[in-house]
């Protein structure tokens, strides 16, 4: 009896599995009602967050091209009900899981970041992973634009956020999480990189990366005009600012454009407060990161160069002696020479990595120059984007009441450089 | 012999890790903050030593933990006391199937699933729930690789992404929200219990009290070690990320290009938390079966998982007030049953070896 009523039930299990299959079309998904979040761009227009969601169409093809990208726009008091409106035009769930990129347009400068960006760190409403970046003018326009990189614009912006762009130290990658974790840190500032269309085939002066002519636009305005005309197309350099909605060269759809992100956008609090230019993003990566191939151009007396850094270690030391917090900018790499402003005798080319003391010298100077330059903007800007407090709440943490307040105006700035030859 | 020391061992080592990877975390650190780990090591280092205190009582007596209650206070006190401990097995093991249910919803599925997707677990806890301790001892033997393979793989993708100093400054928040955090989780230490109804299936031999306690200490390293990971990844933002170990490795640089390949790893470790889970109901079951006399293991099974069924229906969506109510008054049951009472059990009339 207890046999036969075993065959039973494991006959209606089946029977019931079977039907709870059956519900779920096999878990087969029709690719004609499937539709993925790659990007989202986020501005803030009238009190409303506007979100614009690139959203990926897989298409039934035999070969060739089989997606479809276009992009959706949303608005609402916070990013679930733009994505609520997405939802209702696209007839999906948007779900975050491949969103790989979030840009924040202009208009979120006037605004508290994390009231802006709030909705994604609600539990399990994403996760975290998808880089972060503030982008010149309207998120909504730049995510319009055609790239000559890829036909996808978040993956043509993406490829300058890249895990290799990260090592390099020029840009200041950083994603969800990284920018949460400096913000509810005791520093409660963060960073991220500010993306800029350029047209195509023009760059900015200078080379290397180095904005040399324009002006830089994270020393000067504080809550504004960080607008550099360092990104004015055609290398003129011209030291004027542009209007807040201006997106020069992303506008006009079909207009191919490259994006750069050699600035720095920095927060304190989560007001935006300034940008950091080219320079001072180096100088900031050098110290957070772990890098390689860093291009490191400066000049010494006589000549320019260019240095590859490599096995480069960065970090940032506080110790409180005497009642003053010294600070220690730590950086050390290995140099060869890259590039000089002369003309290539090729036979000469085997010393380029045994690098004369006095070029070594030069460059470690050039490095403490922007380190202290760096500390300056952390200063005046009063927005610890070193992450100095956090450090003297890890670390010191019987100063923290005493010294917390004053940190940034009292702390003795060391730089410790050391370069050397990688031969 | 139902079940060997080595069956145990895996047990001790497994399923405590196993049960602790999902809400544990988060929920801890909510109260406790940056130094969650020492809520934890307060928690484990008690039942640590009455799981001791059990193993050491084992290696002097052979009679299994209802034989002792029998022998001392008689055969009626016994079986009260052993539905006492099936009721307890069910009330610790709300909690876990409900967390089990969000979690196989929340990470499993695209979208919103309904209800009737977890609901098939069941047909498994009543056939897992009717078996015996030789099963329990089998799967465990099954478990144990598979989940030493799975956590060292999340394990070496997510260590690198930990920023260990997140966890400083030690011990500079007040003792009372550390030991807030360690009341508000007592209900998800069981441990001593289990080997407390272990007692008299499996033959001691001389160390087998130090592997035991061992190995309890191996599964809260695993769990100790866990949590330094989570939050030196997420640092000050650890709270607001639930299910933890689908968390952890997120950041994985090589997920990028592959994809969630880290989900694999979670739907292998997810038989283990399966297991895990169903231990408590295998062990209601147990007692059930003890306390009533009734032999029919799969007719008890099926009342156990219907309740539990009904409850989940029932309180679908009430998650947040269970788990209110439950860290803020189960500890009490907690020091009851896996504390009083297995310290107590030195106390009954034992055949000396």
């Amino acid at each position: 009896m207890k046999r036969r009523l075993s065959v039973i039930f494991y006959w209606a299990m089946l029977v019931a599995l079977l039907g709870l299959f059956f519900t779920n079309d096999f878990g087969l998904v029709d690719i004609h009602k499937t539709a993925i979040i790659t990007a989202v761009g986020v501005d803030v227009e009238e009190g409303e967050v506007q979100v614009t969601a690139e959203i990926a169409f897989p298409q039934p093809s035999q070969s060739g091209e089989n997606i479809k990208y276009s992009e959706v726009q949303g608005s609402g008091l916070t990013i679930a009900d733009a994505m609520s409106e997405i939802k209702n035009k696209t007839g999906f769930y948007p779900q975050l899981q491949f969103c790989r990129l979030i840009v924040i347009g202009d208009s979120c400068r006037e605004h508290e970041l994390f009231r802006v960006l709030g909705c994604f760190y609600r539990k399990n409403y994403s996760e975290l992973t998808a880089n972060v970046a503030m982008c010149k003018g309207k998120a909504s326009e730049l995510l319009a634009t055609s790239s000559p990189v890829s036909d996808m614009t978040s993956e043509s912006i993406l490829k300058i956020l890249s895990p290799e762009i990260k090592k390099s130290g020029n840009v200041s990658v950083v994603n969800l999480k990284e920018i949460a974790e400096m913000q509810y840190s005791r520093s409660a500032a963060c960073f991220m990189p500010y993306i800029e269309p350029n047209v195509p085939g023009t760059s900015e002066s200078g080379g290397n990366g180095e904005n040399v002519g324009g002006e830089s636009g994270g020393q000067s305005q504080g809550g504004q005009g960080g607008q550099s005309g360092g990104q004015s197309q055609g290398g003129g350099g011209e030291g004027g600012s542009q209007s807040q909605g201006g997106a020069s060269g992303q506008s006009q759809q079909g207009e191919q454009t490259e994006f750069t992100a050699a600035r720095t956008a920095v927060f304190a609090d989560g007001m935006f407060k300034t940008f950091l230019d080219e320079k001072q993003t180096l100088a900031l990566n050098l110290l957070k990161g772990d890098l390689d191939f860093v291009s490191l151009p400066f000049d010494t007396e006589d000549k320019h160069y260019s240095f590859r850094l490599k096995n480069t270690d960065g970090g940032i030391g506080l110790k409180i002696e005497n009642g003053v917090p010294k600070v220690s900018l730590k950086f050390k790499a290995k140099a060869n020479v890259q590039g000089a402003r002369e003309i290539v005798n090729p036979s000469d080319n085997i010393d380029d990595d045994v690098v004369p003391e006095a070029v070594l010298k030069a460059a470690e100077e050039e490095v403490k120059g922007r380190f202290i330059n760096l500390m300056d903007v952390s200063r005046r800007e009063q927005c610890d984007f070193l992450g100095l407090k956090d450090i003297l709440f890890k670390f010191n943490y019987k100063y923290y009441d005493a010294m917390n307040a004053v940190l940034l105006d009292r702390a003795e700035v060391m730089p410790e450089v050391n370069i050397g030859s990688i031969n | 012999m139902k079940i060997s020391v080595r069956q145990i061992c895996f047990i001790l080592i497994a399923y405590t890790a196993a049960t602790r990877l999902l809400l544990y975390p988060s929920e801890l650190v909510n109260i406790s903050g940056r130094n969650y780990i020492f809520s934890a090591l307060i928690d484990f280092i008690i039942q640590g030593v009455v799981i001791w205190a059990v193993a050491y009582l084992c290696s002097r007596t052979d009679k299994s933990f209802y034989t002792l209650l029998a022998d001392t206070f008689g055969d009626i006190f016994a079986r009260v006391v052993y539905g006492l401990f099936a009721l307890y097995f069910m009330l610790v093991t709300l909690v876990p199937v409900f967390e089990q249910k969000l979690y196989v919803h929340a990470i499993f599925y695209d979208t919103v699933p309904s209800l009737l997707v977890f609901l098939p677990f069941f047909f498994f806890a009543v056939y897992a729930g009717s078996k015996g301790f030789t099963n329990i001892g089998r799967s465990a033997d099954l478990c144990m690789p598979i989940f030493l393979g799975c956590i060292a793989f999340i394990f070496a993708m997510s260590i690198g992404e930990a920023k260990f100093s997140n966890l400083l400054p030690l011990l500079q928040i007040p003792a009372k929200e550390i030991l807030g955090g360690s009341i508000a989780t007592a209900f998800r230490f069981v441990e001593p219990c289990w080997l407390l109804m272990f007692a008299g299936s499996f033959k001691y031999k001389k160390g087998d009290a130090a592997k035991i306690t061992l190995s309890y200490a191996g599964g809260a390293l695993i769990v100790l070690l866990f949590l330094a990971v989570f939050y030196g990844v997420y640092g000050d933002i650890t709270a607001s990320r639930s299910f933890a170990i689908s968390k952890t490795s997120l950041f994985f640089p090589a997920l990028d290009t592959l994809g969630r390949i880290d989900l694999i790893v979670l739907y292998i470790l997810e038989i283990v938390m399966l297991f895990a889970l169903v231990l408590n109901i295998q062990l209601a079951v147990h007692c059930f079966s003890q306390c009533t006399g009734y032999k029919d293991k799969f007719v008890i099974s099926m009342i156990v998982n219907a309740v539990f069924a009904v409850l989940l229906v029932v309180f679908n969506h009430n998650y947040h007030a269970i788990s209110l109510v439950y860290s803020g008054w189960l500890w009490i049951a907690t020091v009851i049953f896996t504390i009083l009472i297995p310290l107590l059990s030195w106390a009954l009339k034992r055949r000396e070896k």
